[in-house]
């Protein structure tokens, strides 16, 4: 009679041996030094100022970004005539936290301040390069300024609404509209409600949660943005069971490059 | 299933007519021809009808002499002393009943009993433990039906023998199986010969499922009270299913119970679930209605989980030769974890839905024609959310949809030494995947539809010991008016308890899941269709199987396969999350996998062993691993009866890890915050953030993977119930598998530079389960 349990003891010794054996096509789950050279570049480029802050770090290792050489400019783009891009600012050197202030909590990003007077509705790029790095870079549209022609809010307790318009700007893929109000009833802290809009105009209802406790006269603030800036804050989140990274447009690392510009006036308040 | 439904279903059903291997096995062998005739008294050898060859196996009873023997190696049975005439009945699985009166030959003499072959229905999951249906009797069954590679189905004893997650599942019970991989501990997902999981298509009653999963992937939305009988095709499909690259799972409902109705059902820590089952006065209607629905949102468990599942099924016979079958399925899943507080959406969560509904007629036409027109329709709707600003706005949510109706007929022919099957197919419906708001799994809308039809046939063909059997499928979509052709060919040659079997195919699939391919993505799929200007995956593929087997007892398989894909849809999104980012990248698979299986005694089981590469080419031309390329995988399930009310489980998993993509770091997600005046430069308002991972372009593998889950069920007999309490413990030996990595980062050394720090997220933990069957 043939002896089964001669082959099943084989074919168990066999695929221990080979589960524990090591794959060889692949890196140890240790991630290596070198895991990612690519930089992270933010711009959020602003017709009304000649001041352009850009920001930069590493996707590897935050803390070594003191560590680069960084060169950041900005050019001004003709992308319907081809890949003539013009420089219209530059910065160079190393690194640069001390020279603006950054966005990020964390503090181990470079910071540096461009100087450039910007044209709405022209295509700009911004670059950043640093030794032995993936050169990063992005573009976009810079939105055009706008004004806000009329804010007025109107009726009684639980019938709250509010009435805007401004100007078009150029450029702008959407617009956040915004009552920002101090809140008296806790200590002057400020709170405000928003509208991500399409349009030009708000005529609508507010909720009463937006205006109770106003302290003062509350603001009406619009800011104009272009599709990457949008999008960058409106996505990302680093999820128990999946992660969305935040909108980019940077190619050769990661990171965004928008505009926006944004316009207040207080708000008629029709008690 | 009673025994009037057991005949007709073997005289009607439809490939195995052609079936019979193990007839040809032993005229190969060539003794048959050569058995030495018995001196006295006469014997009667029982052959196939077709080919003349003994056929072992067969139970030949002569009533009138209270008589039963069964035919052993070369088919001979003893004649029992009988003289002038005789009555004989002879059945065996295969062939169809025969029951004849033979006239007694001269002492010494032999007389040959011709069995024809017949049509063999897979046999039911739950009919099996009735009828006391081993799981070897099973294999054969699948075995003699099906000449393509890797074709496999499983007992209601085999999906228990799994030690359950929760609930028994014929999906776990798959995955323990050579040829199949599993990519963690929370799903029942198939991966198949190098496939994705969204390349197996999954079938109840011949309407597509596209969730087919509860409890965000854990175990199969199929009550295992009510599926009757589940085919698996691994890798090589027959013709007459299409639209996957990798596998199909078809299940079938039980189409009701005897006169008596019946109810069968269970109670787990996850799920509550009830099956009524019966007959009409007449016989000839028979019905069947299944529930089931989470026990984890009730009181005091509380979990933010719901699920529900229905089955309904109808089965009459209208008119003699006539079957009208109706079948309904709808499942429901909700998941919503909210950390914002009651006032908001949820901050994570998904829920999807199923209804998959059916109607079938079979027409049997004598015993050599019969035709099945099915006409089906199904509707899948999931959504999937995660994230929101804050507590006023909804979480972003990706929503996808399908809804397919198609009709399906084909006919059987069957002859003495061939037979050929061929039918039509069509098949149409929106699909649809919503993400309009941007910032959720999927950013941004694509719609579509499609319609295809199809021709298939299937044909076999005897020569000697040699099965033939080719088949093609062709067909067009015709919003793309893409075009295709998918040839499937399969032979087996048998001799002695040895059959080798190869199959070469080609397959196509228009609908994929777009998943994201850095993480597990556990919840609702996001089906698309391929656009017109996107390219449809294909897949070709060729395997080799040596089958073996001793006695009743022992079976084992060693399978080599193949195959290179096409055009395969990846998503790794790293800039933005929509369809722009998607590739489609070829690829291959290879692999050889063992099974070795103890089929029946007081321990059973079997032991599995697969060595597999997946690998696949991006549009750069970078070599990439997808989760599911783990090289080693082995696995064994042991049952062993200790007494007659107590059976225990063992299973055992050791396999590689599975790639993986490290992360490179964090990346700002600034929001806009327009109460915080902090500005960046000059602009506007930012405030909050969530730091989120990037991921780099390099790959990793997360180190060997082991785990052992043990089971235990008592059976109690009181009265007319059954209560077999059981009890479960998942990972029991508590080892810390390493699931993903969630974070990356450096730390000084001492010495000085740095050294890389990573951080992960393990499998399950040990975790034990009870519940109580109950049947009566």
């Amino acid at each position: 009679m043939f002896n089964f349990k001669r082959p099943l003891v084989v074919a168990a010794r066999v695929a221990l041996s080979a589960a524990l054996g090591a794959c060889g096509d692949l890196v140890h789950p240790d991630p290596p030094s070198d895991l990612d050279d690519r930089l992270i570049l933010f711009a959020f480029l602003n017709p009304d100022s000649t001041h352009h802050q850009v920001e930069v770090q590493t996707a590897d290792n935050m803390s070594r970004v003191e560590l680069l050489e960084l060169a950041v400019a900005i050019y001004k783009g003709t992308p319907d005539e081809g890949v003539d891009w013009t420089p219209v600012a530059a910065w160079e050197g190393a690194r640069g936290t001390d020279l603006c202030r950054t966005s990020f909590p964390r503090t181990t990003v470079a910071c540096v301040r461009l100087e450039a007077a910007l044209e709405s509705g022209t295509v700009y790029k911004v670059e950043a390069r640093a030794e032995g790095r993936a050169t990063a870079s992005g573009t976009t549209t810079v939105v055009g300024g706008f004004d806000v022609e009329d804010a007025e809010m109107t009726g009684g307790h639980g019938s709250r609404a509010i009435r805007a318009s401004w100007t078009e700007s150029t450029a702008a893929h959407r617009y956040l509209m915004a009552l920002r109000r101090q809140d008296d009833f806790c200590g002057n802290c400020i709170r405000a409600w928003y509208r991500d809009l399409r349009s030009t105009s708000y005529d609508g209802p507010v909720p009463e949660s937006a205006v109770d406790s106003a302290g003062v006269e509350p603001m009406l603030d619009v800011m104009a943005l272009d599709e990457h800036f949008h999008a960058y804050l409106h996505s990302g989140h680093e999820g128990n069971f999946s992660t969305v990274q935040p909108a980019q447009n940077v190619e050769g690392g990661f990171g965004v490059v928008g505009s926006a510009t944004y316009r207040s006036r207080k708000i008629d308040w029709k008690r | 299933m009673n025994p009037r439904t057991f005949k007709a279903t073997r005289m009607t059903g439809p490939a195995a007519s052609l079936g019979c291997c193990l007839v040809l096995l032993l005229a190969f062998a060539g003794d048959a021809g050569a058995q030495p005739r018995r001196a006295a008294p006469w014997s009667l050898r029982t052959v196939d009808g077709v080919s003349g060859s003994p056929v072992d196996g067969v139970r030949v009873v002569f009533p009138e002499y209270s008589a039963t023997s069964f035919s052993g190696e070369g088919g001979m049975v003893p004649g029992h002393g009988a003289h002038g005439s005789v009555r004989v009945l002879a059945t065996r699985l295969g062939y169809a009943d025969v029951d004849t009166v033979l006239a007694v030959p001269l002492d010494g003499d032999v007389r040959e009993l011709g069995l024809q072959r017949a049509a063999v229905e897979l046999p039911s999951l739950t009919v099996a433990a009735e009828r006391g249906m081993t799981s070897r009797e099973l294999q054969r069954i699948m075995f003699e039906r099906e000449v393509v590679v890797g074709a496999i189905g499983v007992t209601k004893a085999e999906v228990e023998a799994v030690p359950p997650m929760g609930e028994a599942d014929v999906f776990r019970s798959l995955q323990s199986f050579a040829g199949v991989s599993s990519v963690n501990d929370l799903t029942g997902q198939l991966f198949v010969r190098g496939g994705g999981s969204d390349q197996v298509a999954v079938y109840v009653d011949g309407a597509p499922v596209f969730g087919p999963f509860h409890m965000l992937g854990l175990f199969g939305a199929f009550n295992p009270d009510v599926v009757e009988s589940t085919e698996f095709y691994r890798g090589s499909i027959p013709a007459r299913h299409g639209g996957a690259l990798s596998g199909v799972l078809s299940s079938t409902q039980r189409a009701g119970g005897a006169s008596r109705t019946s109810v069968r059902g269970g109670l787990s820590l996850l799920g509550l679930r009830a099956t009524a089952d019966g007959s009409l006065s007449s016989g000839d209607i028979r019905w069947i209605a299944g529930a089931r629905r989470a026990s984890v949102d009730v009181v005091p468990l509380g979990m933010p989980y719901s699920f529900q599942d229905v089955n309904l099924g109808l089965q009459a016979h209208a008119w003699e030769n006539h079957r009208v079958r109706g079948s309904f399925f709808a499942s429901t899943d909700r998941f919503e974890w909210d950390s914002w507080g009651p006032e908001a959406y949820g901050s994570a969560g998904s829920d999807w839905s199923n209804l998959a509904a059916s109607v079938s007629w079979s027409w049997v036409r004598g015993n050599r024609v019969n035709s099945e027109t099915t006409a089906y329709y199904s509707r899948y709707r999931g959504t999937r959310f995660e994230g929101g600003v804050d507590a006023s706005v909804a979480a972003p949510a990706t929503t996808s949809g399908i809804e397919v109706a198609g009709v399906r007929a084909g006919v059987t022919l069957r002859g003495d030494r061939s037979g050929i099957r061929a039918g039509v197919a069509v098949e149409g419906g929106p699909v649809e995947v919503g993400g309009a708001a941007g910032g959720g799994y999927v950013s941004g809308d694509v719609a579509g539809s499609y319609l295809h039809g199809s021709v298939f046939a299937e044909a076999e063909r005897w020569i000697g010991p040699v099965r033939l059997a080719p088949g093609v499928r062709a067909g067009m979509e015709r919003r793309s008016s893409r075009t295709f052709v998918e040839p499937r060919f399969s032979v087996r040659w048998q001799a002695g308890k040895f059959a080798v079997s190869a199959s070469l195919d080609r397959s196509y699939q228009f609908v994929s899941v777009l998943r994201d391919a850095y993480s597990l993505v556990p919840g609702a799929r996001i089906w698309f269709l391929h656009q017109a200007e996107q390219p449809a995956s294909a897949a070709d593929g060729a395997s080799l199987a040596l089958d073996t087997w001793k006695g009743e007892d022992w079976t084992a398989t060693v399978t080599g396969w193949a195959r290179r894909f096409h055009d395969v849809p990846h998503w790794r999104p790293a800039r933005v999350r929509d369809f722009s980012e998607v590739q489609f990248h070829h690829g291959s698979a290879r692999g050889v996998d063992v099974t070795v299986q103890k089929h029946a005694g007081q321990v059973r089981g079997w032991l599995s062993y697969q060595w597999a590469e997946v690998r696949f080419t991006d549009e750069a031309g970078t070599t990439y691993f997808p989760q599911w390329d783990r090289r080693h995988e082995g696995e064994g399930v042991l049952t062993a009866d200790v007494s007659d009310r107590l059976t225990l489980s063992l299973r055992g998993t050791v396999g590689s890890g599975a790639p993986f993509w490290f992360p490179a770091g964090k990346i700002a997600a600034l929001r806009y915050d327009p109460s915080q005046p902090s500005g960046l430069g000059t602009v506007g308002y930012l405030g909050q953030s969530d730091y989120v991972t990037l991921w780099s372009d390099m790959q990793g593998r997360v180190p060997l993977y082991a785990r052992y889950d043990v089971s235990a069920r008592y059976a109690i007999q009181w009265g007319s119930w059954e209560l077999v309490p059981f009890a479960s413990v998942v990972n029991a030996t508590s080892r810390e598998n390493i699931l993903y990595y969630i974070d990356v980062g450096y730390r000084d050394r001492i010495e000085g530079g740095f050294e890389p720090l990573i951080s992960y997220q393990t499998h399950l933990p040990v975790i034990p389960f009870i519940g109580i069957d109950f049947s009566f």
